[in-house]
């Protein structure tokens, strides 16, 4: 072999790397730009730009190029890249909570693994062909991994199962294709400032009201509580009929949003003249999380304020929110005492028949006799 | 310099279906069944809309924000649709606009005009401006295109509200609901020992849903609300389900017995809100049935779907109104079942043992 070729190959084996590759693609963007304005395109792209890359900043990825939508990144082990795959598409989910189907954002995920050449900021070589055919079969929302990627990833932290052997374009053989499945792990949000929230007479509203006017609740309420996930930095942890388990890392943040919240609903309240009162009960401490289930002591707690708050709401005809005492303790120099009312939890509990049951509740929730919790009186 | 104010400007106009000349706003307003002069001051007020000024079958309204105007577009739409006599069209614009002797004046109040003038009735178009300021969680909005309008000097782009229901509407279908009992204690366990559980239930209810059809439409807490298209498939994968469960219990020495009630019916479902579902009384019978293991109790209608198959056999008929551990709670189950409505007729429940 000439002198000339032998350094020219030495040269390319030295930018040749075992290199973990990702790739991601912001699913329908094509089909989102002929119809939004360019200020939602704007919008749509900032919020892509800043999961993408926080999460991996976060995880020592290296973005080498990116295409609005669309971006390729380097990781040092695929069980970080599969990691961040798992959280990018959860903090995406997290910020897209109460938002139309239609209005929500997915992205495809590809991890592959394999010798690439890296020369002048970009890669080159199979693998990176091989990411970019499986990411073009990935479904919106998922993660598909290579069989290398599957074989190195660290499986006792990461759930993949196999979906398929794929003839992709431009491979000889079947490519065996897995999936990336979402965390099987518990999470622990540790120190949270939590809250349950229900609608009055909300079972009622549905049967009496026409399908418009409902949607109309539901919207209003979604929205408002998207503005206060954004606005406050609140995340939904589970919402079924209208209740939602939002959580929170500031206790006084959590408090100005809930505020907020409450105020315009009583507004929206006020003029369509219906009584779907928000009941609210706050908690400070750890929640759990496990695929699509949230639990823990401290949560009950929080439930447990939202439901007395509840029984109430026909009594009192308006919104009310009920914290712990933790959390009045966190709060009060930021809010005047005016605005505060100290209650005997055990005295909220309605006096009918159901009353034994209600006590049981509250006692199996944590509450103890003596306990006090605190009326936000934000109107 | 007169003074300025950014504004939400609507412009609505309303005529006959047949006679685009001869209604009149006391027509509209008795259209949607409404006392004269009430109806359509009524939903601009709702929203907080302000009339400015009324020309002909017109009406000028300024908001305090687009999304409000446009929910009102939205409600006025919706009211007239029921009716076919008086249609609405709606143009809607914003932007900073004089406001003068109850008169407004501006750029954005004459392209609201030209816009409505291309509004085709029944619908509601927007500016480009409206369209970026209103809020698109609380409103659908489609870009129509690129139109030359009387009176404006470039090409403008138009956007179309959405009025369209997105409320999905379930009818006829065998409805599965479950419940777990003791989850609450359960869920104070070791992280291991809940992780365990709600891996298996998870893990069931999908495998029911993948090998028999079902579809799961809501999970809270322990309930689970499950549809399949006909009666043997649920019962097939019912089976399945509390034999696993069943199963997984004695395994880990648990006594979290699963309770099922099955029955036809439907309900609607917007965004995550399931609602209008029909009363879900079988799974309470079945958690008054068996205190010491899982039950599984069918109504009269799923009982007919399957008797000329197989399971028939595994169906026992019972009368619902004499289960209860005490008085208290025989009175309790009585009443409910009273309340439902379902047994007047001699009707009884149906276990289905696995």
């Amino acid at each position: 072999m000439p002198k000339v070729a032998r350094v020219l190959i030495r040269k390319e084996m030295e930018g040749m790397l075992s290199t973990v590759i990702m790739k991601t693609d912001l699913a329908g963007f094509t089909d989102r730009v002929s119809k939004s304005s360019h200020g939602d395109l704007s919008e749509l792209l900032k919020k892509h730009d800043s999961i993408i890359k926080s999460v991996i900043d976060k995880n020592e990825g290296k973005i080498i190029k990116g295409e609005g939508d669309s971006f390729w990144i380097t990781f040092k082990s695929v069980t970080s890249a599969a990691l961040s795959a798992i959280e990018i598409q959860r903090d995406l989910q997290y910020a897209q909570v109460g938002m139309a189907d239609y209005e929500k954002l997915a992205i495809r995920i590809a991890i592959t693994v394999g010798d690439i050449l890296h020369q002048d900021n970009d890669i080159f070589g199979d693998s990176v062909n091989l990411t970019a055919r499986i990411e073009s079969i990935t479904p919106p929302g998922e993660t598909y991994i290579s069989a290398a990627a599957s074989l190195v990833v660290d499986q006792k932290q990461v759930d993949i199962e196999f979906v398929k052997k794929i003839e992709l374009k431009g491979f000889a053989n079947a490519e065996p294709i897995y999936r990336l499945n979402p965390s099987d792990e518990i999470r622990i949000f540790e120190n949270q400032v939590f809250l349950g929230s229900f609608l009055n007479n909300f079972s009622k509203f549905t049967k009496d009201r026409e399908e418009e006017e409902i949607e109309e609740l539901i919207i209003k309420n979604d929205s408002l509580v998207k503005k206060l996930s954004e606005d406050y930095g609140g995340k939904i942890l589970q919402e079924a009929s209208c209740n939602k388990i939002l959580i929170f890392n500031d206790p006084l943040e959590a408090i100005e949003g809930v505020r907020e919240w409450v105020l315009n609903w009583n507004q929206f309240l006020k003029n369509v003249d219906w009584d779907n009162w928000l009941n609210i009960g706050i908690h400070h401490g750890n929640i759990n999380s496990y695929r699509s289930h949230v639990f823990g002591q401290d949560l009950a707690m929080a439930l447990a304020l939202g439901f007395l708050s509840r029984t109430q709401g026909n009594k009192i005809k308006k919104s009310r929110v009920l914290v712990t005492s933790r959390i009045y303790s966190e709060i009060q120099n930021g809010v005047s005492s005016e605005s505060i009312q100290e209650l005997n939890p055990f005295e909220l509990v309605e006096n009918d028949k159901n009353r034994k049951e209600e006590i049981i509740y509250l006692q199996s929730s944590g509450f103890k006799e003596g306990d006090k919790v605190y009326d936000l009186l934000f109107d | 310099m007169k003074k300025l104010v950014s504004s939400a400007v609507m412009k609505l106009e309303y005529s006959s279906s047949t006679n685009l000349e001869s209604e009149t706003i006391e027509e509209l307003d008795s259209a949607v069944g409404e006392e004269p002069g009430t109806y359509l001051h009524k939903k601009i007020e709702r929203h907080s809309g302000k009339v400015i000024k009324t020309e002909g079958q017109c009406l000028w309204i300024l908001f305090k924000s687009v999304t409000t105007a446009a929910l009102t577009a939205i409600g006025i739409q919706r009211d007239l649709g029921k009716q076919k006599e008086i249609l609405i069209r709606t143009a809607i614009s914003f932007g900073d606009i004089i406001h003068e002797n109850g008169d407004v004046h501006g750029d954005a109040v004459n392209q609201v005009s030209s816009i409505c003038l291309i509004t085709p009735f029944g619908e509601n178009y927007l500016s480009k401006a409206a369209a970026l300021v209103a809020n698109k969680a609380e409103l659908k909005i489609d870009f129509l295109g690129a139109f030359d309008l009387d009176g404006l000097n470039h090409r403008e782009n138009i956007y179309s509200l959405n009025t369209a229901s997105e409320t999905l509407v379930i009818k006829d279908q065998v409805i599965i609901n479950t419940w777990l009992v003791g989850y609450d204690e359960i869920m104070m366990a070791s992280l291991d020992e809940i992780k365990s559980f709600l891996k298996e239930h998870e893990s069931n209810s999908k495998s029911v849903c993948t090998t028999y059809g079902g579809t799961l439409h809501e999970t809270l807490f322990s309930n689970n609300i499950i549809t399949f298209k006909d009666s043997y498939s649920a019962l097939s994968g019912i089976k399945l389900w509390v034999n696993r469960w069943t199963k997984f219990l004695k395994e880990n020495n648990l006594d979290n017995h699963i309770y099922i009630g099955v029955q036809k019916g439907g309900f609607r479902k917007f965004r995550s809100t399931v609602y209008r579902m029909s009363e879900m009384f079988f799974t309470t019978i079945a958690r008054n049935l068996n205190s010491d293991q899982s039950a599984v109790v069918v109504s009269k209608e799923i009982f007919d779907e399957v008797k000329e198959t197989d399971l028939v056999s595994s169906l026992n008929e019972f009368d619902p109104f004499t289960l209860g551990e005490n008085e208290d709670e025989k009175d309790r189950l009585r009443r409910m079942l009273t309340k439902s409505g379902y047994f007047i007729n001699g009707k009884k429940a149906y276990e289905f043992k696995v």
